[in-house]
């Protein structure tokens, strides 16, 4: 029981912070809660079940277009609903706004074009493997697995290439990087990119495991949580954040109750805040004068 | 190399600068001098494409300069700008690589992160810490250092003595003639007008927003006006 519970909290925890990496990263950059990536996820959802239950794609193949999909549209978000604002040099609460706004066009699209019925994947990753004697999810493990690697793989970007400095450096001086030459809207398009990939490898992650419907992106409030409980606009904040919630989610769903659950995801969220109000890893000012 | 014709910047309708014209020739350092508020800084934002001008043009190399800074830089200009402007979540040494971002030669590079080290030692010792942790003085030189990173032809220098004790301006403003040796163009904005003064080639006075002087650092020295508004004599 403890080790099957806390492998399905890491499982659920890593798509939480696949989500919250997202938030964190565009936050980083450009200071606002970017809330059209929920619906970004969801479109995620969608694009991997018709890849695999229309074309017949094998899970990995699915996996993968529908990252190549929210990153096209990630990147079209920001070119459409943000940049006007960012060369006006908006007020973040602006973006905010704008991200809403393009929540709601993206999610009733979904409404005209798809229809508002549930749909649900194929079966995969169904089996469980034993271990100790206790039996663990495959999808779970293959969710946790994944998750890693493409953190992983991101912290490795972020932190040894060049074009991953340049998005650290924007992320507290924008204007100083574009002066040592960072061309800004190519920056933000990688970030973009970056952020639409892995709202499409928690889309099909959440569409195995549950359904996939047009409201399905207020499941990603949690990440959003999770990404504040970390300090939003910090990457380890996001991963520690996401793993933590994930975690509190499903002891509390096993050793408590399942309709608590939600109660105490919040109440952690308020108190954390509380006591310390820009998260665990959140960005302070410590510029010198 | 660098010349401002008649630019005017305004922010929101406050008109901040009024049809400024300078000329920074190759080689030369250039100071431009003013009291806080005269718009110095103003201009060298605007210099740098970060600004956008209401009238008038910056041209550099021949080139008219867009409102890109990522364009200046590349047109071969480097910024250290006023307060320094670090990246405190870098280390030293990555705020020197993101000075090179525009640069491909990795040997060069290391080369030049090398000629930095040799240059102010003290960014050596802590090359592996944020740059949040360095002193005043520190980061001050990681900030020139960096603006050197890319190769300039004209380095833009806004108030490097600020926030620094006398003895380190003293030594900062040493490096000056130092950097200029090595073909680089300087164009220098600094209160600190008789340390400014004695460093440049030529020099400017900027009052409210216009260009009120123009001439050798001798004769601005000498001149009543400047003795009197920037260096504290009074009048006889």
């Amino acid at each position: 029981m403890l080790l099957q519970t806390l492998v399905t909290g890491l499982a659920i925890g890593g798509v939480y912070a696949l989500m919250a990496v997202g938030y964190s990263l565009v936050f980083s950059i450009l200071n606002f809660s970017n809330f059209a990536h929920g619906v970004i996820i969801m479109l995620g959802a969608y694009f991997g079940y018709y890849l695999c239950s229309s074309l017949g794609l094998g899970i990995g193949a699915s996996m993968l277009g529908a990252m190549i999909g929210t990153a096209v549209i990630s990147i079209l978000n920001e070119k459409l609903a943000y940049r006007p604002l960012r060369l006006r040099k908006a007020v973040p609460l602006y973006f905010m706004i704008s991200a809403m706004g393009a929540a709601m066009f993206l999610e009733n699209m979904v409404y005209v074009t798809v229809g508002s019925h549930f749909y649900s994947y194929p079966s995969f990753f169904t089996g469980s493997i034993s271990i100790g004697g206790a039996y663990v999810g495959l999808l779970d493990i293959v969710a946790l697995s994944i998750s890693t690697f493409f953190i992983i793989l991101l912290t490795l970007f972020l932190n040894k290439t060049m074009m991953g400095t340049a998005i650290r450096a924007a992320s507290r001086d924008m204007l100083v990087a574009s002066t040592l030459g960072v061309n800004i809207d190519g920056l933000l398009m990688v970030v973009f990119a970056l952020a639409g990939g892995f709202a499409g490898i928690a889309g099909v992650f959440l569409g195995v495991k549950y359904l996939v419907y047009p409201t399905m992106g207020v499941i990603t409030n949690k990440a959003y949580i999770a990404a504040v409980i970390g300090g939003i606009g910090s990457l380890p904040g996001a991963i520690v954040g996401g793993l933590i919630l994930g975690l509190v989610e499903s002891f509390v769903s096993a050793y408590i109750s399942t309709t608590l659950r939600d109660v105490f995801s919040f109440s952690m969220l308020i108190i954390l805040l509380l006591v310390l109000p820009s998260g665990l890893f959140g960005k302070t000012l410590d510029e010198k004068l | 190399m660098l010349e401002i014709q008649n630019l005017t910047v305004h922010y929101g309708k406050i008109r901040a600068l009024d049809s400024v014209s300078l000329e920074v020739k190759p080689g030369e350092i250039v100071s431009l001098v003013g009291a806080n508020g005269a718009g110095k800084t103003t201009l060298i934002w605007t210099i740098f494409g970060c600004l956008k001008p209401t009238s008038g043009k910056v041209i550099f190399e021949g080139k008219e300069v867009p409102a890109k800074p990522n364009v200046a830089a590349k047109m071969g200009m480097g910024l250290s700008p006023e307060r320094r402007r670090l990246f405190p979540n870098l280390t030293v040494r990555e705020n020197l690589r993101m000075g090179a971002y525009l640069r491909k030669d990795k040997a060069e590079i290391a080369r030049d992160e090398e000629n930095m080290y040799a240059m102010f030692p003290v960014l050596k010792i802590r090359y592996t810490q944020y740059a949040g942790t360095l002193s005043g003085g520190e980061q001050q030189m990681l900030a020139i250092a960096r603006a050197l990173m890319c190769r300039p032809k004209l380095l833009l220098l806004d108030e490097p003595s600020l926030g620094l004790s006398p003895l380190l301006t003293e030594q900062l403003f040493a490096k000056i003639p130092e950097v200029n040796a090595t073909g680089v163009g300087i164009l220098l904005s600094e209160q600190n007008a008789f340390k400014a003064l004695k460093v440049a080639h030529r020099a400017y006075v900027i009052e409210t927003g216009t260009i009120a002087m123009e001439d050798t650092p001798q004769n601005l020295l000498s001149s009543d006006h400047v003795r009197q508004s920037y260096l504290g004599f009074r009048a006889v």
